[in-house]
């Protein structure tokens, strides 16, 4: 019998689909680009108060990246490193978009002196977020600590720019600005400082020092008050507001209360430093001018409950 | 010349019966009478043969045999016993006449036993007679009593009788020229004897015999003298063919002529019926006709001679002559006549038949198919011809049938061995139409439409030839014709529509299929059919209609061509339909069905692996992504050696990415990289992986990757080699990041190479020993790296200054200030020798006797001197912190030398007023150094504020000031110290 003749096969067909799909598809691999943005506050280490402890296991690697940041921070509070580098890695993998794995790993390698590593985890953690100002503070620190000054001031410079509530960025650059007698821009940036924290006693000495270089006295004296508020145990602090008001205010009486309350203070030991000024004869010399003065001209601008207010 | 064979049997029958009438009337009548009483009549009627009963009726005829035999043994003995009993009596010669005849009625019993000795039956039941039985011994024993009785009884008076019987007896023993002698004896002694011609026709018979023919025709001739004879239209017929042999046909003729006239006149007046011998004359004048008359004549004579009422079979007996002689067209001329002459004559079938028949003969097929058509005609019931029949019948269509079935046989095998000459295709195609129209069942009627159908797919006529094969497959019971019927049918509708299926043909080769594979469940091209049935489906898109027959069949016949074929098209119906998931079980279920041919197997695998792929992306494209990167990494664990699991692992560790688990992301590219190593995107692989730890801060793994890529990539090798090195550093894998950097070192450029350097130079300060830096300065100053090596110059004399190798130091410093250094460095060297002088001021005591004051004063002040200038010299180059720590030390060395003469002793051995004057001198002395001394350090100061430096030494150097001033320090300030760590406070987490 004659054979049939029939249609091929064209199944094979699927090969080539697969091919082709395939074929199109990119060739590069898509791998992730920085796009972090959040505007993160700063705090002291000094004043920062965690809210937890620092982890002994690595339960944290299944937490929300967010509460790691918080770990480590409690880690670095403690001056756990190697933990700190833990987390930090560990971040760096999980939350590889944010800085903050590179960051906690730039202060592990700080404290380990590896300076080199710091700065090249600070430089990861820039990329990541390139308008966060504690990357520049803290090489900033790296190059202060390398001894690279300019380095450091420019990076600090950056540093108080970009994150307003770095206090002490403010406060450094107005003391390089203080340093340099331009106190307009010192005040300035004390200002910021205060404004971030209104009782960051540098900041707030420096800007009663800005007064007395301004021959301000008025307010020189309020500035010194309001430091020694902040620092009571300061003896220099309350020599210098007697000074003001003996020297250039001539507030006898309020010099001499404030003498008297040195005196006070130094003798039960509640002062930092030594007086470097003879207090007694300064209480001895004021009282007999402030005698004399009562006596010309019978005013009595005082009383006497108005005492001790000062120390407080 | 032709031998003609004679009637002896007519002539012995003849003679015989000239004794035997009255005998044979008696044996009809008792058999009339036994064939009317069968009950009484039992032995007769059982001796009736039946037709087809071989067995059956060879008994039947051995008994009446053994009757007769038993009735003439009887019959002997009785005529011996009379002879004995009237032996020398007048009834003698009777008793022996009758002995003679009953020895010639014997011999025809013997004669049947001789005859039947063959006869299995007869041999068992009749042994003896078989054996014992002798016609030709008996016809003896005739003819010697015969011989007695001419011997004995010359005066007998039916003496003629015997003389003849005798000669018959010799006769038929052979001894013929007894018996001629013996007729003639008859003839010339007994002429008056009615048995005269008789006797003539016995001589011309045995001249006849010996090609006598000229005697023969004499004797024949003789019998003329007796027109009452019996044997007269014999002896006449004897003539006719003795003239004939004597090659004078139209005298023979004539002879048969008057036979026919004679007989004629014998019915007429009806006289005995045994003497018209008219059939035998115009049958045999047919072959006298031939050698006489034309053809066209035929009709006309044979119509005077036989009467139109006999005329027909006559003609058809000449034109059978015509037609054994091979003289065709006389045949057909003859025919032609017959069936315009006698148009409903019974015999026209056979004059049509025969007609179709000479003209096939005659290569003449269109006229015989013309005539075959004819004949058609005449056949069907409402014809003419038909109608004339007394009743209907069936011959006519038999014989039409038979006819055009053996042309269209014939002009079909003609055409096979010429295919060229189409005429027999045609003439055959046409027979079998005719074959066909008559409706019919059986074997031979389904075989012939499978001819027709054949020629029909030869001839290429396939639509038709698919309708014949058709009504075989329907009509044929199942059987290889049926089923080769059934399948052509379908095959030749395949050819009739060639590719373009219309919904009518689709339809119809549907229903041929069905009804072959339900006609032929196993039959052998089940497979091709439903094959093709699924494929009519699918190429017009109807896979639910298609699909499952393909698939059935891949699975019933997995190892035939059209089975794969089947199973391919299925998995293309899968694939249409995107079922991946299918495919992928039914490819799995193929490779163990197909696992013998590893061809096969590796082509299901492939399309498996396809599929599972495709099946992966399809999860992907419908943005499945956690569920594709699954599948594609089982993918490519499940199947390692395919040629998608490249893609598949690129894929994987592209939705890694897209997931956002890059670290998973880069193992996968790293591993990628590491299966493909000739892949074009391995090096972009590698390169992602490492960018892609790099930017998690994974040092160590980023360094990897890059020591792989340094591998692959050769254009970019120590870029990549640098930078794992670089990364091996960071990451605390000194030694490694160290041998990197060594042996980059080696083919680097001036510049790679001086970059390479200063990076050692980082590790070696940062975890390096003392004399592995060592060791790296050398080689920094042997190569001249600069600033390095200058650099290095300076750090090596200020390391002598430190160990307190000050005249090393000094001289070094000294010789390195002309060799080409920088300010800076410069500075620096100017320093370590400002400082060694300074040691050289400070150790000059000033103390000393009176004498010799002014000289040790002035070698105090010379050294004072020497210092004063180098550390100037070294705050002129311009370095701040050179500058700032010379103004330091200058100021130091002011005051020290201010406070070494404050503190001088006065010399002993001075009086008071001496002594006074001494300490007046050595005050004039001290007032302009300490001015010296507070200026310098207000001019420390005012440089130190011009300058930024962190650590605090304006403050410290202003307070010193004010100090020196008698001032009381106004600045509040603390001093400048390093900031402290800050952490992140991120919104909506506690601290």
């Amino acid at each position: 019998m004659r054979n049939m003749i029939f249609a091929s096969a064209i199944a094979l067909l699927l090969a080539g689909c697969a091919t082709t799909k395939t074929a199109e598809k990119d060739l590069r691999l898509e791998t992730p680009k920085p796009s972090y943005t959040e505007k993160v506050s700063a705090v002291d280490l000094r004043a920062f108060k965690p809210a937890a402890s620092c982890p002994t296991d690595k339960k944290y690697e299944s937490l929300e990246w967010r509460k790691m940041v918080s770990l480590a921070n409690a880690c670095v509070k403690t001056a756990q490193w190697n933990k700190v580098d833990e987390i930090g890695n560990a971040l760096a993998v999980k939350a590889h978009l944010t800085p903050w794995g590179a960051y906690f790993m730039a202060l592990a390698a700080e404290a380990r002196k590896d300076m080199p590593r710091a700065a090249w985890m600070l430089e990861l953690a820039l990329k990541k977020a390139p308008n966060e100002g504690i990357f520049h503070y803290q090489l900033s620190r790296l190059h202060w600590e390398q001894g690279d000054d300019i380095a450091a001031l420019k990076e600090l410079k950056l540093a108080a720019e970009l994150n307003s509530s770095l206090t002490d960025a403010h406060y450094v650059m107005g003391q390089m600005a203080l340093q340099k007698e331009s106190y307009s821009e010192a005040e300035k940036l004390f200002r910021k400082a205060l404004a971030v924290d209104s009782r960051h006693v540098g900041a707030t000495l420096a800007m009663a020092s800005l007064r007395m270089k301004a021959r301000d006295w008025a307010k020189a004296e309020s500035a010194l008050e309001d430091a020694i508020r902040l620092v009571p145990r300061n003896a220099q602090l309350r020599l210098s507001l007697a000074q003001v008001q003996e020297t250039h205010l001539k507030k006898q009486v309020d010099a001499l209360q404030t003498y008297k309350e040195i005196r006070s203070l130094a003798e039960s030991k509640k002062l930092d430093d030594g007086v470097s000024v003879n207090v007694d004869e300064k209480i001895k010399s004021l009282e007999k001018a402030t005698a004399q003065a009562v006596k010309d001209s019978k005013v009595s601008s005082r009383q006497p409950s108005a005492e001790g207010q000062v120390a407080k | 010349m032709k031998l003609l064979t004679f009637k002896t049997i007519l002539a012995l029958g003849l003679a015989l019966a000239v004794n035997a009438e009255a005998a044979d009337a008696k044996k009809a009548k008792s058999a009339a009478k036994a064939s009317r009483k069968p009950a009484k009549a039992a032995p007769l009627y059982d001796l009736k043969l039946v037709e087809g009963d071989e067995k059956g009726n060879d008994l039947k005829s051995l008994k009446a045999e053994l009757m007769v035999q038993k009735a003439e043994q009887n019959a002997l003995k009785q005529v011996l016993m009379l002879l004995k009993k009237h032996k020398g009596t007048p009834l003698e010669p009777d008793l022996h006449f009758r002995l003679a005849e009953l020895y010639m009625r014997k011999s025809k019993t013997d004669r049947f036993f001789e005859v039947h000795r063959e006869s299995e039956t007869v041999v068992r039941l009749a042994p003896r007679q078989i054996k014992d039985a002798s016609s030709r011994a008996t016809i003896q024993k005739a003819a010697e009593t015969y011989a007695f009785m001419q011997a004995k009884y010359p005066g007998y008076p039916q003496m003629d009788v015997v003389v003849y019987n005798h000669a018959f007896a010799r006769q038929t023993l052979g001894q013929e020229k007894e018996s001629e002698a013996l007729y003639w004896l008859l003839v010339r002694k007994y002429g008056h004897s009615m048995l005269v011609p008789d006797a003539y026709l016995a001589l011309g018979e045995i001249a006849f015999t010996r090609s006598q023919f000229a005697l023969a025709l004499d004797n024949f001739n003789a019998i003329r003298k007796y027109p009452n004879s019996r044997v007269y239209p014999y002896g006449l017929y004897k003539a006719a063919w003795t003239l004939y042999n004597m090659r004078d046909a139209q005298k023979g003729l004539k002879k048969l002529e008057e036979v026919v006239a004679f007989g004629r006149m014998v019915a007429q007046k009806k006289i005995d019926a045994r003497l018209d011998l008219r059939k035998e004359a115009l049958s045999d004048m047919t072959i006298f006709f031939e050698d006489v008359y034309p053809s066209k004549d035929a009709y006309a004579y044979f119509r005077e001679q036989a009467g139109e009422a006999e005329v027909g079979p006559i003609l058809l007996r000449m034109a059978s002559l015509y037609e054994r002689h091979s003289r065709f067209n006389d045949q057909r001329i003859v025919l032609d006549k017959f069936a315009e002459e006698l148009p409903a004559s019974p015999l026209l079938p056979k004059v049509q038949n025969d007609l179709v028949l000479a003209y096939d003969h005659l290569r003449q097929k269109d006229k015989a198919v013309e005539r075959l058509q004819t004949f058609q005609a005449l056949c069907q019931p409402d014809s003419r011809w038909m109608k004339a029949q007394p009743k209907p019948t069936s011959e006519c269509l038999e014989s039409l049938n038979e006819t055009s079935l053996k042309l269209a046989r014939k002009w079909l095998k003609a055409w096979k061995k010429l295919p060229s000459d189409t005429t027999y295709a045609d003439a055959s195609e046409k027979a079998f139409e005719i074959y066909l129209k008559t409706p019919g069942t059986g074997e031979e009627y389904g075989a012939s439409r499978f001819a027709y159908a054949e020629l029909l797919f030869a001839r290429k006529k396939y639509r038709q030839a698919s309708t014949e094969y058709a009504a075989i497959g329907r009509g044929q019971a199942p059987g290889q014709l049926g089923h080769d019927a059934s399948y052509a049918a379908v095959l030749s509708l395949e050819k009739a529509v060639g590719e373009k299926w219309s919904g009518e043909d689709e339809k119809t080769f549907h229903a041929l299929a069905q009804e072959y594979v339900t006609r032929n469940p196993k039959g052998q091209y089940r497979l091709d059919i439903e094959y093709k049935m699924a494929l009519l489906a699918y190429e017009k898109e109807r896979y639910a209609e298609a699909g499952p027959t393909f698939l059935r069949l891949g699975r019933e016949f997995p190892n035939q061509e059209k089975g794969q074929k089947a199973q391919d098209l299925y998995l293309d119906i899968l694939n249409i339909k995107k079922d991946y998931a299918g495919i992928r079980s039914y490819t799995q279920e193929l490779i163990k069905l197909n696992g013998a041919d590893p061809s096969r197997e590796g082509k299901m695998r492939k399309l498996y692996e396809t599929a599972y792929f495709l099946q992966v992306q399809d999860l992907e494209e419908k943005s499945k992504f956690k569920e594709a990167l699954a599948e594609y990494v089982a993918f490519a664990k499940q199947n390692p050696n395919s040629e998608l699991t490249e893609k598949a692992m690129w894929n994987a560790t592209q939705l890694h990415f897209k997931l956002g688990d890059a670290w998973n992301g880069a193992l996968s590219a790293e591993a990628f990289a590491d299966k493909y190593t000739k892949s074009p995107q391995a090096i972009n692989a590698l390169l992602s992986a490492a960018q892609t730890f790099e930017q998690m801060g994974q040092l160590t793994e980023a360094a990897r990757v890059l020591v792989k890529l340094s591998q692959r990539d050769e254009k970019s090798a120590a870029r990549w080699k640098e930078l794992a090195a670089d990364f091996n550093a960071l990451d605390g894998n000194y030694a490694p990041a160290k041998q990197a950097y060594n042996e980059l070192r080696g083919g680097a450029d001036a510049n790679q190479r001086l970059k390479l350097v200063n990076k050692l130079d980082v590790l070696e300060k940062a975890h390096g020993t003392p004399a592995s830096q060592a060791e790296l300065y050398k080689m920094m100053i042997d190569m001249n790296v600069q600033p390095q090596a200058n650099l290095a110059k300076v750090q090596m004399v200020e390391s002598r200054f430190n160990k307190g190798d000050h005249s090393e130091a000094f001289n070094e410093a000294r010789r390195l200030l002309g060799a080409g250094m920088t300010a800076n460095q410069k500075a620096r060297l100017r320093l370590v020798q400002a400082k060694i002088l300074e040691q050289e001021f400070l150790k000059a005591s000033v103390k000393s006797r009176a004498e010799r004051v002014a000289t040790v004063l002035a070698i105090k002040t010379e050294k004072l001197q020497k210092a004063q200038e180098a550390f100037q010299s070294a705050i002129k180059y311009g370095d701040a912190r050179v500058s700032v720590e010379s103004f330091e030390r200058l100021y130091g060395c002011y005051a020290s030398y201010v406070k070494a003469l404050k503190e001088m002793p006065v010399p002993g051995g001075l009086t008071e007023a001496d002594a006074q004057a001494f300490r007046a001198e050595i005050d004039n002395l001290v007032i302009p150094l300490e001015e010296k001394s507070v200026d310098t350090l207000a001019q420390a100061v005012k440089f130190a504020r011009g300058q930024q430096f962190l650590d605090g030494t304006a403050a410290r150097l202003e307070g010193e000031l004010n100090k020196l001033n008698g001032q009381a320090s106004g600045n509040l300030v603390p001093e400048i110290e390093k900031p402290g760590i800050v952490l992140p406070v991120l919104a909506g987490v506690g601290l």
